[in-house]
């Protein structure tokens, strides 16, 4: 597959503050690229950095192949995205706001489908209201609106699912499925809600401090890790005295004031460790896998 | 008052040589020659020399109607001496029962040989203090005049005839004046970031205008209705 | 030129659909009618303060409270009070995009920065134009209603002046002229400062303190800041005045005009230059 987006080393420091350091990334065209870090990692400042919103103070960005700086008017003909909270003119309607995006794109606004792409969305029949008076739902479906107006062939959502009911998520993950699978684009989603990420992504990056922590395909990254587990056992005390005795001690990652303790251990270990508490005689109520992306992302990032 | 006085001293070495000149049958002649205008009407191109006032020529007509009826027309702004001297120099020799009239000598004004004749009230005449004309005697024109009042000071005149010197119209009027510093409010000038323009009078000394009135198209006796003086 | 016309139809409709935008409008023509009524109502007695110097030697001949006088009047009287409605939208033009967070969607259009820069600048300047019109039809169309034709007489600090009627549209025609360049100065100025801002609030204030700082200081007629007056860009902008001067000192009026041309470009650059290498962080 083609790579649609490049980065190589960039770098963007703002003042001594270095808000993304040597960052490489590669998202192929059609894969669905899950970009990972708490607040203040440098997701956003990274996606600015691709659509040109910021200039790097190291480094080269490629989007299809093309130099982003020297092909800006180019390039973003490609690109539809929602970049933090979506945010228009609004003391226009829906329909004007589409409209003022449609002619920068050299779209024919009296010739435009813009029934079509409103009802993609869910907007259609709200697109004469006025934008001031939207919830955030219907901003972010507006934002998502614009972003798909010129057709583009790569789509950058950056935390899209912020102020959505669960409702509003699932339609939304359902759509970028949608543009994914049935229309063939690519997509790089930034989002906090990383069980999402996890859901659809097939390839992620995770940085934290503007620093890559990890980087690949996801069922790569979760191969390599061992899973957290939890037992939840009758008599904690007990367990805990007879466990400083053995290898499994070590491989505790978290006690629970009730009866739960945490393991991490690989999926093999889990029969074995379980014949150990039988063996010790301590019983267990309930044994709990975790395999979540998020328990990676929370524990690479020490949060 | 004193300089009234001594206004009416300069002119006493002159009464004992006024034996050969009777002035008041010079200004006889002047009258009866005005008299022969019941009215008249004519085009008149103003030039103004104001200090602190630009303003360009204007056009204007002007109408008179015996005794006392005046009026100058004009589509925009003009300026008269508050004593206007076209009204005031015949009006001021008119009625020659209300001033003496003194001969003061002779003198030569723009190439023409002319008396000089003083004109000192001795009945009320307004606020006029003296009034004094440089007489053509031969043509019985005034050539120059100079009428002094207590509230506008001097207005001077100097007249040039042509055609209509049979009926003592001049064909041209400069009058001179000493006129005070004219002060511009400051909220109106709103003169911000100029650069100041030198005072050439710093002093508020009164500073000389002058306003030449160039007549043409004289129409003379053609019965000039009233209503043209009431209406603009 | 990626679609240029419609940047410039874009930057019309949010402009003009903005309610601030017709703030301008309101307050020109309040302002407008109610020096007008004040000249109709107190005018002569205004008018009798103003030449009783003159009347004291002359009687004054026609009628001095005209309609061009009473235009040259508002113009005068609104010269600093302009840039403040004038800047209301070039201050606003792009930080008020950066305070909502629109600029940013703006700028992921194939467009380059400089482009939409100089459609936001052509929208600006067309409002001032706008505005500038709207001036002109209240100050001289609607005092021709109210007053009567005349000369204008008007008062510079070395005396009066007086313009004859049949030259005063012909003026005022040029006065307008320049005084689209005195705030298309201000335009510049203040979408330069809107350029480096991140709200609207900001370039408002510095553009009227700018003006008010540099009005004041030109008002004081003390040597030392002499020498300042021609650096500062308020001393250009009334160069309409000298329009009505009696003779016009044309060299006086081509060298303010040039330096506020100068100014228009210097601030365009800068705004243009900044905006290109600025950071989107909104």
């Amino acid at each position: 597959m083609a790579i649609v987006i490049q980065l190589e080393n960039v770098s963007k420091v703002f003042g001594t503050h270095t808000a993304v350091d040597n960052l490489n990334l590669q998202v192929e065209q059609g894969e669905i690229y899950g970009f990972l870090g708490p607040n203040g990692s440098g997701k956003s400042t990274t996606l600015r950095l691709i659509l040109g919103l910021l200039t790097p103070s190291a480094g080269d960005i490629h989007i299809m192949s093309k130099h982003l700086l020297s092909n800006r008017s180019e390039v973003m003909q490609h690109i539809g995205c929602i970049i933090e909270k979506p945010d228009f003119y609004n003391y226009l309607n829906a329909m004007d706001n589409l409209k003022i995006f449609s002619r920068m794109h050299g779209i024919s606004t009296s010739k435009y489908d813009y029934k079509n792409l409103l009802q993609k969305v869910g907007l259609y029949g709200r697109e004469k209201d006025i934008v001031k008076t939207y919830s955030h739902g219907m901003k972010q479906r507006l934002g998502l609106a614009q972003a798909l107006l010129h057709n583009p062939s790569i789509i950058i959502l950056d935390e899209p699912n912020t102020g959505l009911d669960p409702q509003g998520i699932i339609e939304l993950r359902e759509t970028i499925l949608h543009l994914n699978q049935q229309e063939g684009k690519t997509i790089l989603l930034s989002s906090h809600i990383l069980n999402e990420i996890e859901e659809i992504a097939k390839s992620m990056i995770l940085i934290h401090n503007g620093k890559t922590i990890a980087q690949g395909k996801i069922s790569a990254l979760l191969d390599k890790e061992n899973i957290f587990v939890n037992f939840e056992i009758d008599n904690k005390e007990n367990a805990l005295e007879q466990l400083k005795e053995s290898k499994w001690y070590s491989l505790i990652t978290a006690i629970d004031e009730e009866h739960i303790i945490q393991f991490n251990i690989s999926h093999d270990d889990v029969p074995q460790l379980t014949k150990w508490f039988v063996a010790k005689d301590i019983a267990i109520y309930n044994i709990a896998k975790m395999r979540s992306l998020e328990k990676y992302f929370l524990k690479l990032t020490n949060v | 008052m004193k300089n009234y006085f001594l206004l009416l001293l300069c002119c006493i070495p002159f009464i004992g040589k006024s034996q050969s000149v009777d002035p008041k049958k010079s200004i006889n002649k002047i009258n009866e020659k005005f008299s022969k205008v019941a009215d008249y009407k004519a085009d008149v191109a103003m030039q103004f020399g104001i200090p602190n006032v630009k303003i360009s020529n204007i056009n204007a007509t002007v109408l008179y109607k015996n005794p006392n009826k005046f009026k100058m027309k004009a589509k925009g702004l003009f300026f008269l001496p508050k004593q206007n001297p076209m009204q005031n120099v015949m009006n001021t020799l008119k009625d020659t029962a209300n001033y003496q009239a003194i001969y003061s000598g002779k003198a030569l004004v723009n190439g023409t040989n002319c008396i000089i004749v003083n004109i000192i009230p001795i009945k009320p005449m307004g606020d006029l203090v003296l009034g004094k004309f440089w007489i053509d005697d031969v043509k019985n024109l005034i050539v120059k005049s100079e009428i002094t009042t207590k509230n506008n000071g001097t207005v001077a005149t100097e007249n040039k005839f042509g055609a209509n010197a049979i009926y003592a119209l001049p064909d041209e009027i400069k009058i001179n004046m000493d006129v005070n510093k004219f002060k511009i409010p400051k909220m109106l000038a709103l003169d911000i970031n100029k650069k100041k323009k030198l005072d050439a009078n710093p002093n508020n000394k009164k500073e000389s205008a002058s306003i030449t009135l160039h007549f043409t198209n004289y129409i003379i006796n053609q019965k000039i209705e009233d209503r043209e003086f009431t209406t603009d | 030129m990626n679609n240029f016309g419609g940047l410039l139809i874009n930057e019309f409709i949010k402009t003009f659909k903005k309610p601030r935008t017709f703030i301008s409008f309101i307050a020109l023509t309040i302002l407008v009618l109610a020096l007008q009524y004040g000249f109709y109502h107190d005018g002569k007695e205004i008018m009798k303060f103003f030449t009783q110097s003159l009347e004291e030697d002359f009687s004054i001949n026609g009628n001095m409270l005209t309609s061009n006088f009473i235009t040259y009047l508002i113009l005068q009287f609104l010269i600093v009070q302009m840039p403040l409605l004038v800047t209301l939208v070039s201050g606003d033009i792009i930080s008020g995009e950066a305070q909502t967070g629109s600029l940013r969607y703006l700028l992921l259009r194939p467009q380059t920065r400089t482009q939409i820069y100089f459609a936001k600048w052509i929208i600006s300047m067309f409002y001032t134009l706008l505005l500038l019109i709207w001036l002109g039809i209240l100050a001289l169309v609607v005092s021709k209603f109210i007053f009567p034709n005349g000369d204008l007489i008007a008062a510079f600090s070395d005396g009066v002046h007086i313009t004859r009627a049949a030259d005063c549209n012909f003026k005022f025609l040029e006065a307008f002229g320049i005084a689209f360049l005195a705030l298309g100065l201000i335009t510049s100025f203040a979408m330069m400062l809107s350029a480096f801002a991140e709200n609207s609030i900001s370039p408002i204030i510095i553009v009227m303190s700018t003006v008010i700082i540099f009005t004041v200081i030109g008002t004081f007629e003390l040597p030392v800041f002499e020498f300042l007056k021609p650096f500062m860009f308020t001393t250009h902008m009334i160069v309409w005045r000298d329009l009505f001067e009696n003779p016009v000192p044309a060299s006086e009026i081509i060298t303010s005009c040039m330096v506020m041309f100068a100014h228009i470009i210097l601030f365009f650059s800068i705004g243009l230059f900044h905006f290109n290498k600025k950071d989107i962080t909104c």
